[in-house]
């Protein structure tokens, strides 16, 4: 294999040579990175603390005890209640329509940290071996959302006609409208978030009996899927795809593992089928992933093959697929026959036949925004490749309106004053609603609207009635996880500013009033099958509710019609781009805005930070005259939005993606508060109901520059080792080929045969270590370990990329948000990065991810040039950080190859000492020490999990079991990728791992000795597409 | 003339005044200082008023209560808990019920409201004491908290410095007992036993940062 050098890059400036990267990548952090922005003089403000400490040693505290204490007991204490100690409850959180099981930690009633539940039938089957006592998965904003409980801009009482109210007056409204909302049942209507509620569905069927009609509205909606399978079996259904069983999985424009509700389900059934050693596929097997996505996602990033293709142009592809697997016509699109697009269907085709006649399984997934066409295409190839019942299964669902039909029927209705009562439960339609519906407006004409939200947002501020709503770890609920299973949701707080549920609304409306445990209780005890409500709520589900295959039966599919666009060619004119709409890591569809910790986390491909974007391809860039960081302006179907540009690596040609959940004016304080504090631009402006998942005909033209705020070019860990990396020439040539390699892949047949292990490390010895004396021979007197040795390995082929780690680590170690600005000044604070490779060329590039902690250096290059002592090795190997003995001379992280250390140069959690912020404080984890400015941080393999266990065991007289120590960041992975246990135990998981022919040491040649240990990637190429 | 002249060895002379002049004062300065602030002085024997005058002298000493009767988490979580006022009305919903001194602890449990006391041993935020992993390895209470049955106020008995602690993490053996003698007041451990506890149970204190700072 080749060496790092070129074949890896990781924007587009490093690929074309950029001297001022170069130069700016020399800097440990770039110009004024150390400087205060909010003081004019450094030296000023240094002078006056100078004095001000002086005095204060003078005049204090140095001479008296720390401050009074108060230490304030239960008058009761609640039975399992032990002070100090966490307890763990299961709950559900739903976005878009669909639950995520899970666990949630709390501290001595705070909610503070978020897990997957590995109990519950869907999420936590079929966890491996390596997994024993860890969590399921979280998404990242799942893992996010325990932040929004303690976020103090929600609002905190009702509000009507924009003036304060109370609760009281709220029923008391209720009460006087009661009557009229029972005269006038057709005049009655509910706007709800998708929802899969049993309860709701329950309060829903009482209230429509009533003559209420209920509308669904949900910016980014699987609607698709069911009309397509509608359209293929004559029935509403949608799909559960078993990648455990699949030999090849090839997607349509989708992302399967992060925005899919079923995704965290998915991406451990896809790295179940993965192996390479031992997969659910039987030995020596691994899957083939195809992806076919005009953008890249997590899917096309770990595929093993990726076409970059526009997302209208899905749907003759998926023709043609068809076309090639069960005969039939071709249909004529012109890009079908152009080499790249013809070579991949022909070999995808080849390879499905392949599997199917030796007995595999296949499966064909389409994503979300693809037509309902597309969707009954794949049906109809699974259908043909006896995917049915194996590696899919169908299972009902209702046949409604979709969400588009939903909205524009109450648009119209509300416009011809057919509308008296609107009740609004959650979501935000006068920011997110089809543009073309002009929902704002329409809302004006109708007499009552009740919007139920946990923030004044943009749709508050335009109701008769604003209620503060719940959020979902303080109130009952209840929601169903894609496989059908009944999920409870159970609050762990009372609501702090009070607020209702959206059952508890609905209820009012109904005119029960009942509180949101006794409707979902009744609920369960009647529907449930004789399930045990108690044991339901500690479950977390009740039992045996998952839903059964459906019996199919293929119809035959209608002919599609193409449009102009879609039979043409795969390069096109400014004029008929086209705009496909995608969800934001940072805000999903706008929801998560005032979200600091998943503002702040960058994108998974652009590594971008609080903001959103229009996507462009290089060469689509090329065409348009525009770079990076340009605004542009987009007109698409006579709409106009100026947006910012970024040049993202294999976008599709033609293709400019839109992500979505930028630019509200009523989020919140860290989310933008009025149009001049916006995060992002409002892309919701140009989406209009006719196209809502992706339109054609887009203009764009260039406008000024832009600087967005990213972390890309921040912690590059080639920068420490070869200076002149950026511009390679030919007289660079032996630093070259001296370069370690930074991410190891290697193909399945290869490692099959062989490669691995020794054979890397023989070939390491002969490039780097020209030293006699041989590969470890140290400067350094060597360490010996008699007790645990805590190690971590991190599987490169089976990170998605998702951000679950970050956002996981960031809720357990108190880790601070600092904002854009201070991204820009490389100032960001994760103790966990994923780095982000491209390798191949910029119009259609692979993805490399690999997430970089601490190391835990045997030989810690930190330790040794710390003047005070600050970090210090443990006996058991780790690099103990302590705080109280830093004073910030930064040497450690000068001296980090693996740039993981991070510095607190403001005082990040001064909001804190604010009495105002108090709530907000309550999500810090009392296990962590809060640091101050000035001292360095760092990742320490959660060592206050790993102390607490340890005296745990030995309280018990017992010890450690393997796998029972978990960090966060590999609770929270979905995949598995991380594992942490004892080297010290010959047979724990991770001893097993680090002993594997894929692992190696990051940057090894340096003779740190890194604990963590990364696998090499896997891939599974198909040879016909080389 | 001459004779006004200072001889030369008053040149010598003039600069070890001026040193003692100048140097005595901030000498003594910082000698009395450091002893301020010596932990020894500063914090052994702080005594902190609390809202309720609660004697451990009558409760642990005179009537033998053990000290997990209210401490009841001492021997599995990290903090000892301070009992909740529940736990005084088991016995004063029977016994002085109608002292005033005992009022806040009526009124918290009526009214559901937490009695507000004071800490006395208080460590820095930055460290993450467990009493669980003290008191199940042989640690009695007394060793670091002193002679609770005598004391009518409760006051620090310990400095708490880091040196005392690693001190005992070095060489616990003197301190070990066995854990059926925890909450014994003046106990004298048997020659040897202290040997036995840290061999039976594999006592090995470490002394790494991360053992505390996290």
């Amino acid at each position: 294999m080749s060496s790092l050098g070129p074949r890896y890059w990781k924007s587009l400036d490093e690929l074309a040579g950029d001297e001022n990267l170069a130069a700016r990548m020399q800097n440990e952090f770039p110009d004024a990175a150390d400087q205060t922005i909010d003081l004019p003089s450094r030296r000023n403000f240094f002078r006056l603390m100078g004095a001000s400490m002086a005095l204060a040693g003078i005049a204090g505290p140095g001479c008296q005890r720390y401050e009074k204490e108060e230490i304030v007991p239960l008058a009761r204490r609640p039975e399992d209640q032990v002070p100090g100690t966490t307890l763990s409850y299961a709950s559900v959180f739903e976005l878009g329509g669909w639950g995520l099981p899970l666990v949630v930690t709390s501290y001595e009633g705070r909610p503070l940290h978020i897990d997957g539940n590995p109990q519950h039938p869907f999420t936590g089957d079929g966890m491996d071996k390596y997994e024993f006592g860890r969590h399921a998965g979280v998404t990242p904003f799942a893992s996010a959302s325990v932040l929004n409980v303690y976020d103090q801009d929600r609002s905190k009482s009702p509000l009507t006609h924009g003036k304060g109210a109370t609760f009281d007056d709220f029923k008391n409204w209720i009460a006087t409208a009661k009557n009229d909302i029972k005269a006038n049942g057709g005049a009655v209507r509910v706007l709800s978030e998708a929802t899969s509620s049993p309860t709701i569905a329950q309060l829903r069927r009482a209230l429509t009996g009533a003559g209420v009609q209920w509308h669904e509205w949900e910016p980014l909606s699987f609607d698709n899927e069911r009309a397509g399978l509608k359209l293929a079996f004559g029935k509403p259904l949608r799909a559960m795809v078993h990648l455990d069983r699949a030999d090849t999985i090839v997607v349509l424009d989708g992302d399967i593992f992060i925005e899919h509700p079923a995704g965290m389900r998915y991406a451990r059934d896809w790295k179940r089928s993965r192996g390479p050693e031992g997969s659910s596929l039987g030995a020596g097997k691994m899957n083939r992933m195809y992806s076919i996505e005009s953008t890249f996602t997590s899917t096309g990033s770990i595929a093993d093959h990726r076409l970059p293709l526009r997302s209208e142009l899905i749907l003759p592809f998926a023709s043609a697929l068809d076309a090639a697997i069960s005969g039939g016509a071709m249909p004529s699109a012109e890009f079908l026959n152009e080499d790249k697009v013809k070579r991949f269907i022909a070999a995808l085709a080849k390879d499905l036949n392949d599997v199917k006649k030796n007995g595999g399984h296949s499966v064909v997934i389409a994503g979300r925004r693809q037509s309902p066409q597309v969707h009954a295409l794949a049906a109809k190839i699974n259908d043909a490749l006896g995917a049915g019942g194996v590696t899919v299964d169908y299972l009902d669902e209702e046949d409604r309106p979709t969400h588009v039909e939903s909205i524009s029927k109450l648009v119209s209705d509300m416009n011809g004053g057919q509308v008296k009562y609107l009740f609004i439960l959650g979501g935000n339609p006068v920011y997110d609603a089809p543009a073309d519906l002009d929902f704002g407006s329409a809302l004006g004409k109708v007499d009552n609207s009740v919007h139920l939200s946990e923030w004044e947002d943009e749709t508050s501020e335009k109701t008769t009635w604003h209620v503060p709503r719940a959020n979902y770890l303080e109130c009952w609920g209840d929601a169903r996880s894609w496989d059908g299973t009944w999920t409870i949701q159970q609050p762990l707080i009372m609501p702090l500013y009070g607020g209702v549920s959206a059952i508890e609304l609905l209820s009012m409306v109904a005119g029960d009033d009942k509180t949101g445990e006794q409707l979902v209780r009744a609920n369960v005890e009647s529907q449930g099958g004789g399930a045990n409500w108690r044991k339901s709520v500690h479950d977390g589900f009740v039992a045996n509710t998952a839903q059964q295959p459906s019996a199919v039966a293929l119809q035959s599919l209608p002919m599609t019609n193409l449009s102009p666009t879609q039979l043409g060619g795969s390069r096109l004119k400014n004029g008929s781009l086209e705009v496909v709409y995608h969800y934001s890591s940072n805000t999903y569809d706008g929801r998560f805005a005032n979200n600091a910790w998943l503002q702040e986390t960058p994108d998974f491909f652009t590594k971008v930070v609080w903001d959103n974007y229009a996507l462009v391809g290089p060469a689509t860039a090329q065409d348009l005259g525009i770079g990076n960081e340009s605004m542009i302006k987009l007109k698409v179907d006579g709409r106009e939005l100026d947006v910012a540009a970024y040049v993202m690596p294999g976008q599709a040609m033609g293709s400019i993606g839109l992500v979505l959940g930028g630019g509200r004016t009523k989020a919140g304080s860290k989310g933008g508060t009025s149009a001049d504090t916006t995060v992002g631009w409002n892309t919701y402006k140009v989406r209009s109901s006719k196209a809502i998942d992706f339109a054609s005909g887009a203009t764009v033209s260039a406008g000024d520059n832009y600087k967005f705020s990213g972390t890309q070019e921040h912690w590059d860990l080639r920068h420490g080792i070869d200076e002149t990396l950026f511009h390679f020439n030919e007289g660079d040539r032996g630093t070259k080929e001296r370069m370690p390699e930074i991410v190891k892949q290697v193909d399945h047949k290869a490692y099959v045969e062989g490669e691995g292990g020794e054979a890397w490390d023989a070939r390491e010895e002969e490039e780097f270590w020209k030293d006699p004396r041989g590969r470890n021979y140290s400067l350094f007197q060597e360490k010996t370990y008699e007790g645990h040795r805590w190690g971590m390995t991190i599987d490169l082929g089976s990170c998605i990329s998702c951000n679950a780690c970050m956002v996981a680590c960031q809720s357990e170690n108190n880790i601070p948000v600092v904002g854009k600005d201070q991204v820009v000044r490389n100032r960001e604070m994760h103790w966990i990065r994923i780095d982000r490779y491209f390798e191949g060329s910029p119009d259609d590039p692979r993805i490399v991810n690999q997430p970089v902690n601490c190391q835990q250096c045997e030989n810690a290059p930190c330790e040794q040039v710390c003047p005070v002592g600050a970090t210090m090795h443990s006996s058991e190997g780790l690099n103990d950080m302590v705080y109280n003995r830093c004073v910030g001379t930064r040497y450690c992280l000068n001296n980090c190859p693996y740039r993981v250390r991070r510095f607190n140069f403001l005082d990040w959690n001064k909001e804190f000492k604010d009495a105002r912020n108090r709530v907000r404080k309550l999500v810090m984890n009392p296990e962590v020490t809060v640091r101050h400015r000035g001292v360095m941080e760092k990742c320490t393999y959660c060592v206050q999990r790993i102390q607490n266990k340890k005296i745990k065991a030995k309280n018990e007289r017992r010890d450690l079991v393997d796998g029972e120590i978990t960090t966060a960041c590999q609770d929270a992975c979905p995949t598995g990728a991380i594992v942490f246990g004892d080297l010290a135990l010959k047979d724990s998981a991770v001893s097993a791992l680090q002993a594997d022919r894929r692992s190696y040491a990051l940057l090894g040649n340096l003779n740190t000795k890194p604990r963590t240990q990364y696998l090499a990637r896997v891939r599974n190429p198909n040879p016909d597409l080389g | 003339m001459s004779r006004l002249i200072f001889p030369q060895w008053t040149e010598t002379f003039k600069k070890w005044v001026s040193l003692l002049a100048i140097g005595g004062p901030v000498y003594l300065t910082v000698l009395i200082w450091s002893c301020a602030q010596n932990p020894n002085t500063l914090r052994i024997g702080y005594q902190p008023d609390q809202p309720v005058p609660y004697s451990h002298a009558l409760h642990a000493g005179e009537l033998g209560l053990d000290c997990r009767y209210c401490h009841t988490t001492v021997d599995r979580a990290a903090k000892a808990a301070i009992p909740p006022a529940a736990t005084c009305m088991n016995c004063h919903s029977q016994v002085w019920k109608e002292s005033d001194k005992l009022l806040p602890i009526r009124q918290a449990f009526y009214e559901n409201q937490p009695v507000h006391w004071v800490r006395v041993h208080d460590l820095p935020d930055y460290v993450y004491f467990n009493h669980s992993a003290h008191t199940t390895r042989g640690l009695g209470c007394e060793t670091c908290h002193g002679r609770i049955d005598q004391m009518v106020q409760v006051y620090q008995h310990a400095p708490l410095t880091m040196q005392w602690c690693i001190d005992c993490h070095r060489n616990p053996e003197p301190n070990l007992r066995k854990p059926e003698n925890l909450t014994v007041m003046g106990y004298q451990p048997a020659p040897g036993e202290g040997a036995e506890v840290k061999k039976q149970y594999k006592i090995n204190p470490p002394t790494d940062c991360s053992t505390c700072h996290r």
